[in-house]
């Protein structure tokens, strides 16, 4: 697999700030990997994800120390209308995230596509599949002002992933929705990865987060504190010691480890757990 | 309408099937500031009335006219109250030929006209403003300036200003919803509505403000930024050869009323 | 001394569908209740009105025989205290101290008074290092705890929390947990409004499930999440450990992890 993001020894404090946000970060990114960022608030997470979008110093300004390489240019070096064409991102408050300015959904998703100059037939088609693909194919008519969270944030995902970037950055895109709309939201999430897009995504619900990502990346106090497959990472005493918050399954290992009925092996979901659990009690 | 309608009116150009409505929007501001400014200019009734007419006359076509007349008849009342206040009983200088009296006070006939003369400019300006605003959207009156090579974020910072107009009347609503629910009263008289809204309009506008953050880093998104030609979604019919004729002969007209106007009345 | 919510039904002005039928339930003072089910299913809209932001079209709410259909909203406050899902919609004063005493010093309260009930807040909220940051500055969890202290300095009987655990870490569940032994502490109901089972399942004892815009089951909190046909009817799952303890067929109502340990 090749590398398309790099973080070369990373620091970097937002303006009129003394303390660095994030210091020393050194990761590397695969291509088509979906990575899972996780830690407490103000670990670092969601600058993890501003400097990825380039907008840690692009837009907040602050100084950065070290290189954020995608693909294997340095951040600085490229063109910041060109970037949002690699990289697209989705945060956190569905209704922030609408223009505004779109009468109808459909409209609101080819916004990005206008700002491109692509052609309107070309541009109707690419909406109508990107419809598809994030299910707001029924909406298309309404006002986006007039969705539920859920379907608002879907449409957020469908005006960015409508221009095709490779790189998919998430901050926390499901705080503020239902688990019906969490559920919509990480089956997108699977969708990219089959495309073969390279997903970042910080989140505090670890217990989808562990289903659905190739690797975990966790952030304590702006440092990466461990970097790995999801049942590596998490079964790491070292995380909750930071105030990380463990999923319940994955906590149930360490819990019949103390109670003297051992697991073989890590669960990261009931269906596992509940399979372990079966095989602890034959044996 | 179903799916294939509403892609498919995409493909032609935008039309609401009404000629002022569809008047293209461009054509339409130039018409309007032409004949706004005429009324202001000359500031004489036998100019502002016409305007007013005229003004009246092309809302009376369309479906806005309702909240046309309920506005303009507003801006009537308030203009007649202030222009009889100032220009009738407190007129100064040369009284001239009184025309009647008021309350015992004699009125002259120059008082008389100057009031006519500024009501109707006022009338006549703000009446064909109004048979704009209420008949175009910004939205294309925006593609029909970008098309002349305005940049789409100036486009977009017009729009989003009339967009956050509404929400931060929004914004307001819920701030006193919570106001509310925190024990403060928003309930009841004029006096105590004023007093509970006062406070908090300053912070509901500033935190409107920081929505923009994020607006930002969503547009961002979209390749806001991109260099290079844009394209809309979103088709208006270019000016029309007759839309063209018809706007540069009211700009003439409005040219040699303003003139005439200027010296003769 | 209660909440008493009777057959109420309401539609948002406007609308022509109802957002809530027939609603009816009584909580007691020191309760602590979970409204849970699928978005949509009416708990916002119901708990607005019991806080009187909305009257009911029909049926009454009762905040200790005080029927709250001749109050206003504003006079219901030192009884219910809301706080709302996004504190965006809340915080209205530019510094965090004037935000806790707004209404304190609107009701004139003496201003020894008023010291002693803003210290109390931030204490119990674990928000005094924030007491010189903009609210807006404060990250988004935290700006949720500022909310909460405005309602500990009004100090109603009957707490609404309207998801609390949202975007929390484990910094903000610890300090959810100081704030609801507080209120209990106190003698104060807390009803919340969470699509956390897990949090449901640890803090409350009472969980009342709507949907299709009514209350469909109503009681323990150990026995409504081992009735499956009424969990699959408001769409919402049991929490992880009653779920694995089902799959393996336990005995034991099982509603946590030292629970499930125990038992396999």
């Amino acid at each position: 697999m090749s590398v398309c993001v790099e973080y070369q020894d990373v620091s970097y404090a937002y303006p009129l700030t003394k303390k660095a946000a994030v210091r020393h970060l050194n990761c590397k990114l695969e291509t088509g990997k979906c990575y899972g960022v996780i830690g407490p608030n103000a670990g670092g997470k969601t600058t993890f994800c501003n400097l990825l979008m380039g907008l840690c110093p692009n837009f907040y300004g602050g100084t950065l120390k070290g290189n954020v390489m995608i693909k294997g240019k340095r951040m600085q070096d490229w063109d910041e209308s060109e970037l949002a064409v690699h990289i697209g991102y989705v945060f956190q408050d569905p209704f922030a995230q609408v223009s505004g300015i779109k009468e109808t959904v459909f409209e609101e998703i080819g916004m990005g596509l206008e700002n491109l100059g692509v052609e309107q037939e070309e541009m109707i088609q690419r909406i109508l599949n990107m419809a598809r693909l994030v299910k707001v194919d029924q909406l298309l008519q309404k006002h986006p002002l007039a969705l539920s969270g859920g379907q608002c944030q879907r449409v957020a995902f469908a005006s960015v992933l409508v221009l095709n970037s490779d790189i998919v950055v998430i901050d926390e895109p499901t705080s503020q929705l239902d688990p019906e709309g969490t559920l919509d939201v990480f089956e997108i999430i699977r969708g990219l990865k089959e495309m073969g897009k390279t997903v970042v995504i910080a989140e505090h619900k670890l217990d989808l987060l562990v289903e659905y990502c190739d690797e975990i990346i966790a952030m304590a106090g702006g440092e990466i504190i461990m970097q790995g497959p999801a049942r590596q990472v998490l079964s790491n005493p070292v995380l909750p010691e930071h105030g990380v918050q463990i999923p319940q399954v994955v906590q149930l290992f360490s819990a019949m480890a103390e109670a003297g009925k051992p697991l073989s092996s890590i669960p990261i979901n009931p269906k596992e757990a509940v399979e372990l659990i079966r095989r602890q009690k034959e044996v | 309408m179903n799916e294939a309608e509403f892609i498919d009116s995409f493909r032609h150009d935008q039309k609401k099937g009404h000629w002022w409505y569809d008047f293209n929007p461009l054509c339409k501001l130039i018409t309007v500031l032409c004949l706004g400014f005429t009324s202001m200019i000359v500031f004489r009734w036998q100019v502002g009335l016409p305007i007013f007419v005229l003004a009246t006359l092309i809302a009376a076509t369309t479906p806005a006219f309702k909240t046309y007349i309920k506005t303009i008849g507003i801006m009537f009342a308030l203009s007649c109250i202030l222009t009889i206040g100032v220009r009738l009983y407190v007129h100064m200088g040369d009284p001239g030929p009184v025309a009647f009296h008021i309350f015992g006070k004699p009125v002259p006939v120059s008082a008389v006209i100057s009031c006519l003369d500024m009501t109707f400019m006022i009338e006549g300006f703000l009446g064909i403003f109004m048979a704009f605003f209420l008949t175009t959207e910004m939205r294309d009156l925006c593609c029909d300036l970008e098309r002349l090579g305005m940049s789409p974020t100036a486009s977009f910072m017009v729009l989003s200003t009339f967009a956050c107009i509404g929400s931060i009347k929004e914004k307001l609503g819920t701030v006193r919803e919570s106001q509310r629910a925190r024990g403060i009263e928003t309930e009841g008289g004029f006096a105590v509505k004023v007093k509970s809204v006062l406070p908090v309009l300053f912070p509901v506008i500033i935190s409107s403000m920081t929505g923009i953050e994020d607006k930002t880093l969503a547009m961002n998104a979209r390749a806001f930024a991109a260099r290079g030609k844009h394209t809309s979604m979103r088709k208006i019919a270019p000016a029309s050869g007759m839309e063209k004729a018809v706007t540069i002969a009211v700009f003439l007209l409005c040219i040699a009323i303003c003139v005439l106007g200027k010296l003769y009345l | 001394m209660a909440i008493e919510v009777k057959d109420l039904c309401f539609s948002y002005p406007g609308s022509p569908v109802t957002a809530v039928e027939h609603v009816s339930f009584t909580i007691e003072k020191g309760e602590r209740v979970a409204i849970i089910g699928q978005n949509g299913a009416g708990k916002s809209t119901t708990v607005k009105i019991v806080d009187n932001i909305y009257k009911p079209t029909s049926g009454s709410v009762l905040i200790d025989g005080i029927d709250t259909k001749d109050k206003t909203t504003a006079q219901i406050a030192p009884h219910v205290g809301y706080v709302f899902q996004n504190p965006n919609d809340q915080i209205f004063n530019d510094d965090v101290t004037k935000e806790i005493e707004y209404v304190l010093r609107y009701w004139k309260l003496p201003e020894e008074e008023v010291v002693r009930r803003r210290d109390e807040a931030l204490d119990i909220t674990g928000i005094r290092d924030f007491i010189h940051t903009h609210p807006f500055d404060i990250p988004l969890p935290i700006r949720k705890f500022l909310t909460v202290a405005v309602v500990l300095a009004v100090g109603p009987d009957y707490v609404i929390l309207d998801e609390p655990t949202a975007g929390q870490d484990n910094w903000g569940r610890a300090q959810l947990k100081i704030v609801m032994d507080y209120l209990q502490s106190k003698g104060k109901a807390i009803i919340t409004i969470s699509h956390d089972m897990e949090f449901v399942a640890e803090n409350f004892d009472r969980v009342t499930v709507m949907a299709h815009k009514n209350v469909i089951a109503d009681g323990r909190c150990r026995n409504i999440f081992y009735e499956n046909d009424i969990l699959a009817d408001a769409r919402v799952k049991p929490p992880v450990c009653t779920e694995i303890a089902q799959s393996l067929g336990i005995k034991e109502k099982i509603l946590n992890l030292q629970e499930l340990v125990a038992a396999v």
